[in-house]
């Protein structure tokens, strides 16, 4: 089916990657959806192998450096807030940009909150250079298949709560996805683009390369869960609540949860919603004289 | 009645602020003056030096070696070479101090007055009137309550001869100004259209975004604090591609960081302007004191081959047309701007005529594409000036662009030639400014078979001297103001005919030296002086190079 949210360049991912259900979530459902005209979209990515999206956009399209996606794309929702214009900043990283390299610019976005939609790819491993254990590789797991690195290279750092961190510094919509699920990370970017401030995604977006096993996991039946606000959700620990993501506690409790034993995909966290950044800039120093 | 005199004042606490207020007063007296402070890394009770030459005739660019009147609070051994005693010197020490502090705490119960009874006795040595300095005084609440305090550093003088009366000369400029290089940059950002500026608080080039700051938001910009360098130049990146004037403060360790991001902007050609306020270096080096050694490190920091433009300003004048310049350099040619001034440049002060304020300058825009031209737009298309126009993010017609080698549309390309063409892009792009005789300063006679080559702050010193020596028609001075890329033309010009060439600049390496020889055959005959900063050159200090090397012709 013909998108017009993508250019003519020709996609090397590879068979069977997250990132084509990741960029048909966005741009032939989300985009096309919301028909949001061409030029009022940036699609800031950067670097690894979610990086090559905002190539293949027919948007405005830019690369950070290592990590560096968020500054340029503040950069750019900033000068259009200062001219005047409708631009929707999508910043995609993947999960050693946002945690790792660029771990400081992400929760300093999320701090800050100027408007993005931020996407992180999670693919649990630094597939761009071979298969090294990243940010989100789950702690001990060891290598398996012929490319893989990992054996040399197991993860040796214990896996950190990241969604938790990222509530922890201020991010106020921030929800689960999953690209073998285009349809339902769809809404959740929608969701994310009418949310007023900084928006995170977390998009398990498993690589078929170097961790097939992920992926196999993920498409198993009753593995996932969907939450939906109103309706029952039960914790690991059997605990059973009402799914509220406006309710800080539960929030908490979700966030916790390894994400290799249940990934929660939904909108896990609303929070109030804070005064747009350049407002707020201009408000205090007019306020101070 | 003196047409020059130079005041020394050492101790801690306090001792900025006899320096600032006689500062301050010289501009509402009608003196020219030039004052530079000395301090170190330490917020309270740390060694302070200031030291002020005041001139009735004539503006200046840095201060006389020695002092007239030095009014010594406590000793500061970091400082003393830079405070030698002039002949008939006026000196108070530390135990004539110490009675200000006592008369001080007389008239206020405390002895922090101090200070301010110092600054009367120094004002009443100048023989000049209370009213300016009560003035001056009376802006600052703190200091309003040692209004008595001045009172009785007049009334300890009270027999104070004329031998140290300065006052305004008849012949002066009629408008003067008090500046230093940080606000000359600053106001000329503005003046050239920066509506974005992105800054990590860094010494000694932060006051440039304190004065900015509310500035640009007055003028409906804005400003971010960036986590790091690293990510405030990474907003100035997306704020200049989304059409507003970028402007990035920062000092070695920042620019140090800032690298990365500097080789993607060159890669995508984001018109910006860094200014590194340079510091003494390498590492946290001694970061309130002054250095040109981040010379090399903005030339040609960065992996890859990329190419930017590096601008090094002399004076305070050239430190607001440069500020101007930069920016249209960088619209023009879509390139990352650096511009590199220093410590003893930046944070100086004086007073000056401020003819340089008033005179008109262009305004320059980066190339934007015309409407009718939409069609099949490319962003890094083909053209004889290797500059393809622009469109700003959030306009009609989209692009894409990437960190990797691209094609004319922005694509990612892993094409040798593509490759190839891409580098010789931007780097011809650059070429036209080698031939601009504007950025390179040139003084002395053709006929001078001596040339001196001199960079950045350096040649302040080095124009005062050639004056107190009186060698104007026997030395010709140049003093390169675009370092990169470097005017070739212009400079192979400037040594034609020169017998023997001398270098100078504050590094240790020799920085622009080895730079320079790596483009330009330079003469046989040379010679350097190159010591790193740490204290700003003496006029003496560099007279006796200077002398030696003369008579060694």
């Amino acid at each position: 089916m013909s998108n017009r949210y993508l250019n003519d360049v020709k996609q090397i991912w590879c068979r069977g990657c997250g990132n084509f259900g990741v960029m048909d979530a966005l741009t032939r459902r989300t985009f096309a959806r919301m028909d949001i005209p061409e030029n009022e979209i940036s699609v800031i990515t950067g670097i690894g192998c979610h990086g090559r999206a905002s190539n293949y956009v027919s948007t405005f399209g830019f690369n950070g450096a290592h990590g560096r996606a968020i500054p340029r794309a503040t950069g750019q929702k900033i000068a259009s807030q200062i001219l005047g214009k409708k631009l929707n900043v999508v910043v995609m990283m993947g999960d050693g940009d946002a945690l790792a390299i660029g771990g400081l610019h992400l929760m300093h976005a999320a701090v800050r909150g100027v408007k993005l939609i931020c996407l992180m790819i999670d693919n649990h491993v630094y597939a761009m250079t071979k298969g090294q254990a990243g940010p989100t590789t789950p702690f001990s797991e060891t290598g398996h298949g012929a490319l893989t690195s990992e054996t040399f290279n197991p993860q040796i750092d214990p896996l950190r709560n990241m969604l938790s961190y990222m509530v922890s510094a201020g991010t106020g919509f921030l929800a689960q996805g999953v690209s073998t699920d285009p349809e339902h990370l769809s809404r959740l970017i929608e969701q994310a683009i009418l949310y007023k401030g900084f928006a995170f995604i977390d998009v398990q977006a498993p690589c078929v390369t170097f961790k097939p096993e992920w992926l196999e996991k993920l498409k198993r039946e009753g593995f996932v869960f969907y939450l939906k606000d109103g309706e029952p959700v039960i914790l690991p620990n059997g605990e059973s609540w009402i799914h509220d993501s406006k309710n800080e506690d539960l929030a908490w409790k979700l966030m916790k949860v390894p994400i290799d034993q249940r990934p929660y995909l939904g909108v896990i966290w609303r929070g109030p919603e804070i005064e747009d950044y350049t407002a707020r800039v201009k408000r205090l120093f007019n306020e101070r004289g | 009645m003196r047409k020059t005199v130079t005041i020394g004042i050492m101790g801690t606490s306090g001792v900025a602020t006899i320096g600032e207020v006689l500062f301050k007063a010289s501009e509402k007296i009608g003196c020219f003056a030039f004052m530079q402070r000395h301090n170190t890394s330490q917020i309270r009770e740390g060694p302070v030096a200031v030291k002020i030459t005041i001139d009735s005739v004539r503006p200046r660019q840095c201060c006389e070696d020695t002092v007239d009147i030095f009014v010594c609070f406590s000793r500061q051994d970091l400082f003393v070479r830079d405070f030698a005693l002039a002949e008939n010197a006026l000196v108070f020490a530390e135990d004539a101090c110490r009675e200000f502090a006592r008369l001080a705490k007389e008239k206020t119960g405390s002895e922090q007055g101090g200070n301010i009874v110092g600054l009367g006795l120094i004002a009443r040595y100048l023989a000049w009137p209370q009213e300016p300095l009560r003035q001056i005084l009376e802006e600052d609440q703190l200091a309003q309550k040692n209004l008595e305090c001045l009172d009785a550093g007049f009334g300890l003088a009270e027999h104070a001869d004329d031998s140290f009366a300065i006052a305004k000369s008849s012949a002066n400029i009629p408008k003067i100004v008090a500046i230093d290089g940080n606000r000359a940059i600053a106001m000329a950002a503005l003046y050239a259209g920066c509506r974005f500026l992105g800054f990590y608080p860094i010494t000694p080039g932060t006051d440039i975004a304190e004065w900015l700051i509310r500035k640009i938001l007055a003028a409906g910009g804005s400003i971010i604090q960036g986590e790091d360098e690293i990510a405030s130049l990474g907003f100035c990146i997306g704020a200049s591609e989304g059409g507003v004037k970028s402007l990035n403060v920062t000092s070695g360790p920042g620019l140090s960081l800032e690298t990365e991001t500097i080789v993607l902007a060159v890669m995508d050609e984001i018109p910006l302007v860094i200014v590194d306020v340079q510091r003494a270096g390498p590492s946290t080096g001694i970061p309130t004191m002054t250095e040109q050694s981040d010379l090399w490190q903005a030339v040609k920091g960065g992996h890859g081959d990329a190419p930017r433009v590096v601008l090094a300003p002399y004076n305070i004048e050239e430190c607001y047309r440069l500020g101007i310049e930069a920016f249209n350099i960088s619209e023009v040619f879509q390139v990352p701007v650096i511009v590199l001034s220093d410590q003893w440049l930046g944070q100086s002060k004086a007073v000056l005529a401020n003819r340089f304020l008033e005179r008109q300058h262009i305004i320059r825009e980066r190339l934007r594409l015309a409407s009718a031209d939409m069609e099949d737009y490319a962003r890094y298309m083909s053209t004889p000036s290797s500059i393809s126009p622009m469109v700003d993010v959030g306009d009609k017609v989209t692009y894409q662009t990437t960190g990797l080698t691209h094609d004319e549309r922005g694509r990612p390309s892993a094409n040798f030639l593509t490759h190839w063409l891409m580098h010789r892009k931007r780097q011809s792009k650059l070429d036209p400014l080698r031939q601009r005789t504007d950025l390179v300063k040139v003084f002395g006679p053709r006929s001078a078979k001596i040339g001196i080559v001199t960079w950045g702050s350096t040649a302040r010193v080095v124009r005062e001297v050639i004056k107190e020596m009186g060698i104007e028609k026997k030395v010709r001075l140049c003093v390169p103001e675009l370092i990169s890329p470097l005017p070739v033309p212009i400079i192979q010009d400037f040594l034609a005919g020169l017998e023997k060439v001398l270098f100078l600049e504050m590094n240790d390496s020799g920085q622009f030296y080895r730079y320079l020889k790596t483009e330009i055959d330079l003469p046989r005959n040379q010679a350097f002086y190159f010591r790193p900063g740490g204290l700003p050159f003496l006029q003496e200090e560099v007279a006796d190079w200077l002398k030696e090397e003369l008579l060694n012709e």
